[in-house]
């Protein structure tokens, strides 16, 4: 509580809100209702500043998880620290943490400018300077010119600012994001995310953003943590997660991918149905796997002349001009679907639907995953 | 199968436990003025042991009063029945403006006072009322007709208070009937007066029955009106009790208030059972 | 087909009969209060004021509208006080809710005459009969479960996010109560309020039990005049009450348009 209030005073006088990014840790953090386990023991390590996304489908257990670092749940077993401190059984409103909600959750009965200056007056700041500093935070998410309003004579967009104002305005060194942009359309969500990634960065604080929408996270997070099931499937950065998927739900969930079953020899081969590559995966046990390959590693050729990499034999089942690039579904005579995204340059006469076709890719384009 | 977003929903959520600690004023409060009281009465009607209880039950006057109280209760709820029902038939089947004006009509008496209520009949029904001053002037009558101080002004009076509790749960029940039903009946070749005896009359049973059983349980406890429109004759238990507390015989009127109080019990306890098994029924 | 119209026809006017029998004779009092004939329920030609100015002249009534005014607000406040805290709670959803709401509804079910009664035998021994006190304390335990219902209804209403969001922005207990619960439920509290005090302005039977010559209420005074005589006086008395009720009533039906 005091740090962000010294915080505070110095970001007054600068004329801007600044928090000190918070740590987060959490260790084997579970939770479960009843019989179903929400969160599996989950491990997260959050560097100050760092602007985390959970992502995943409904109900993987993301929401569970903020909740629990927000303090709305508790866990079954595990620890929280915030900063080097546990938190795991600290009430939520001595947490210090920021939070926007689902469908932003503004107090109707209250002004815009009176919503940001509530959480400053819970902190015994005094009314003036609450004001000034619920002004600064209006003014940072641009609605200077709307703080008399009452949320019902807002817009979503414009909800979605005081809410994100409001979560800051005390200069928090952690921001939780519980799916904000979700009511928006897909136009004004884009404008958001610039927005949020934009306040975010100036105020400084830590960020964990959950949601459901895999562009949203590619476009704005440092580093994502893949839910499904309760479980972190994978956390790593965008680039990461697209190039090195470590399981195929973060394959199939993280971009477009084509999977292909095969099985790993021993010594390393990988053979599919129609295809094999030489020793690619050298360093798996032999069995059962999933070869995941991006649309943009495949190319798509009349015959197999002059391919250096693997290929497959495949009929054009459907083509899609996208202005850039051609998309293709191509069926292998496995009854497997590729599909590969052909830059316009490199395809001058696309291939028309029913055409037999080969599909190929290097060797070391191919991601080969143990079931 | 239970999805885990739906389960952080019922969660309880921490700080939002221990909501009873809240109640707990208005409990303690109603254990104290409301239930020691009923207690104490309870006490004070065996101050002379069972014998004021054998003493009250075996009265010829107070045979009577009972008696009187539950016929009074019985036609009140019989004459409200009767012309509640078309009345809240009527609201059902009518456009939303005209429904709103009928509901209005049960509403705005039903938070008027009771005392204004009977007030404004005596003014009516008085032999000097307005009634009997318009049909002796005009030259139909020549002596006042006894309409207070009679039976008559009892059920009136009664029955002009008891109507909307009749009413709202009549039409309550009518509006969760399933319209399908009804067009369903039509299509199967019933004449609207058979449609309505055998498909909407005891769908609306439910409604007819809390109607009719809340009406004269509230009925049996009556004071202030047939005090005001009735006669000697009309005398109703909770006239008899009041009385008896002015009179300081509390052990007489607390024993006639337990058995006041036990047949309300009684026929709430039917109430009850009987709307949350409809209740199940429908749902 | 001619028959249905004509069947439809003779069940409205069964309607609107019925519907003139609810409200005439309650607004037949309203002339009554007005015309010269010192004798009630005449109406000849002259109207006056006079019933009026007599009712509220007369330093009976006024110091019965003292009383029934102060026990109204004093049990408004006492049942605003028990009810909303008890809604609260109950809107939290504890494990013998259902228990704890039924008891507290039970008040409503009990003839008025048992609970004069019961209430005479014990306030009597704890020497608050005849006193203002103890006719607050009994209106509260009538007006308890309509306060109780009305702010129940509200809190139904209120999503509990809006606590969630007060917590995460660093408000107590008692600041999310203050702050963010009471603006939210502000119109059943205030429903609730008006129905508390309505239940204890027009209430008679207890009151009957509970007063004596200085702290008779309004509807007791004038409960005692009907009882020998019914005058114009009580006319006017009458028109007043059924004035208040209705602007009651009226606010209610528009606080319930503005929370929907």
């Amino acid at each position: 509580m005091t740090t962000t209030t010294t915080n505070a005073g110095n970001g007054t006088t600068s004329g801007q809100l600044h928090a000190k990014g918070a740590e987060l840790r959490l260790q084997g953090v579970r939770k479960s209702f009843g019989d179903s386990v929400a969160v599996h023991g989950v491990d997260l390590d959050l560097r100050p500043g760092e602007f985390l996304t959970m992502l995943g489908p409904s109900g993987s257990g993301k929401t569970t998880t903020l909740n629990m670092i927000a303090g709305f749940l508790e866990p079954d077993s595990g620890v929280v620290t915030l900063s080097g401190k546990d938190i795991t059984h600290t009430p939520p409103h001595k947490r210090d943490i920021g939070m926007v909600f689902q469908n932003y959750a503004l107090f109707p009965h209250l002004s815009a400018l009176k919503n940001v200056m509530f959480p400053l007056q819970m902190r015994g700041v005094d009314k003036k300077s609450a004001r000034r500093r619920a002004e600064l935070a209006l003014e940072m998410v641009e609605l200077s010119h709307l703080a008399k309003r009452l949320p019902k004579q807002l817009s979503g967009g414009q909800q979605q600012r005081v809410a994100l104002a409001r979560a800051f305005v005390f200069e928090p060194g952690l921001l939780l994001m519980d799916e904000p942009l979700g009511a928006l359309d897909k136009r004004l969500r884009e404008t958001m995310q610039v927005e949020i990634m934009r306040v975010c960065r100036e105020v400084g604080s830590t960020v964990v953003y959950v949601t459901h929408d895999q562009d949203e996270a590619l476009t704005m997070s440092d580093r994502i943590a893949v839910y499904n099931h309760g479980y972190v499937e994978q956390l790593d950065t965008a680039e990461g997660l697209y190039e090195r998927p470590t399981t195929t739900f973060v394959a199939g969930f993280i971009g477009d991918s084509s999977m292909l079953s095969c099985q790993v020899r021993p010594g390393g081969d990988v053979v599919g149905s129609g295809w094999h590559t030489a020793a690619s995966a050298r360093d798996m046990e032999p069995g059962k796997a999933t070869l995941v390959l991006r649309p943009e590693s495949v190319t798509v050729r009349a015959d197999g002349t002059g391919v250096g990499g693997c290929s497959v034999q495949a009929t054009v089942s459907d083509v899609f001009y996208l202005g850039s690039h051609v998309k293709y579904l191509l069926r292998t005579e496995a009854g497997e679907t590729v599909q590969a995204h052909v830059p316009r340059s490199e395809a001058p006469t696309p291939f028309a639907r029913g055409a037999s076709v080969v599909a190929a890719w290097k060797p070391e384009a191919g991601i080969v995953l143990a079931e | 199968m239970t999805s885990p977003a739906s389960a952080v929903r019922r969660a309880p959520l921490r700080a939002v436990s221990g909501g009873w600690l809240l109640a707990l004023p208005a409990l303690v409060f109603l254990a104290v003025l409301f239930l020691w009281p009923l207690l104490k009465m309870g006490q004070e009607s065996l101050t002379d042991g069972f014998s004021t209880y054998s003493d009250v039950l075996s009265s010829t006057v107070y045979r009577r009063v009972f008696w009187t109280t539950a016929a009074t209760a019985g036609l009140v709820t019989s004459i409200c029945l009767l012309i509640g029902f078309p009345y809240a038939y009527v609201m059902y089947r009518s456009s939303r403006t005209t429904r709103t004006l009928l509901l209005a009509v049960v509403l705005l008496p039903f938070w008027s006072s009771l005392l204004v209520r009977s007030f404004a009949w005596i003014a009516l029904l008085q032999d000097s009322g307005l009634i009997n001053q318009t049909l002796t002037g005009v030259g139909i009558l020549d002596e006042p007709l006894p309409l207070i101080r009679t039976q008559l002004g009892v059920l009136v009076g009664m029955v002009h208070i008891m109507l909307p509790y009749m009413v709202l749960p009549l039409f309550a029940t009518m509006l969760r009937i399933d319209d399908r039903l009804l067009l369903a009946a039509t299509s199967l070749g019933a004449s609207p007066w058979r449609r309505f005896v055998r498909v909407f009359a005891p769908l609306s049973a439910a409604g007819i029955f809390a109607g009719a059983l809340l009406v004269f349980t509230i009925s049996l406890g009556f004071y202030i009106t047939p005090a005001l429109l009735g006669g000697p004759r009309q005398t109703m238990i909770g006239e008899v009790i009041a009385d008896e507390v002015q009179q300081f015989a509390l052990p007489t009127a607390s024993a006639l208030g337990m058995v006041l109080l036990a047949g309300t019990m009684i026929l709430l306890g039917i109430v009850v059972t009987a709307l949350s098994r409809a209740k199940e029924r429908t749902a | 087909m001619r028959t249905v119209p004509a069947r439809w026809l003779a069940l409205r006017a069964v309607a609107v009969l019925v519907g003139l029998f609810l409200i005439v004779p309650t607004l037949m009092v309203v002339p009554m209060s007005f015309n010269g004939s010192s004798t009630l329920g005449v109406l000849n030609g002259d109207w006056t004021t006079r019933w009026y100015s007599d009712l509220f002249g007369d330093p009976r009534w006024r110091a019965a509208a003292a009383n029934s005014l102060k026990i109204a607000l004093g049990t408004t406040a006492l049942s605003l006080l028990l009810g909303t805290l008890a809604a609260w709670g109950l809107s939290k959803g504890t494990r013998f809710g259902e228990l704890i709401r039924g008891a507290s509804l039970a008040p409503v079910v009990i003839p008025p005459v048992i609970l004069g009664v019961g209430m005479y035998t014990v306030l009597l021994r704890w020497e608050l009969t005849g006193s203002l006190t103890g006719l607050v304390l009994a209106h509260t335990v009538l007006a308890l479960p309509f306060v109780i219902v009305s702010v129940s209804a509200s809190f139904a209403q209120l999503d509990p996010v809006y606590e969630r969001a007060a917590m995460s922005l660093g408000a107590n207990g008692f600041q999310r109560f203050v702050r963010v619960v009471v603006p939210l439920v502000a119109p059943g509290v205030v429903a609730g309020g008006l129905f508390a005090f309505v239940t204890s302005w027009d209430e008679i039977v207890v009151a009957i039990f509970l007063t004596d010559a200085s702290t008779r209420t309004l509807p007791v005074e004038m409960w005692i005049q009907m009882r020998t005589q019914v005058t114009p006086t009580l006319a006017a008395l009458g028109t007043a009450l059924f004035a208040l009720s209705t602007v009651a009533l009226l606010a209610m039906q528009l606080l319930r348009r503005d929370e929907s």
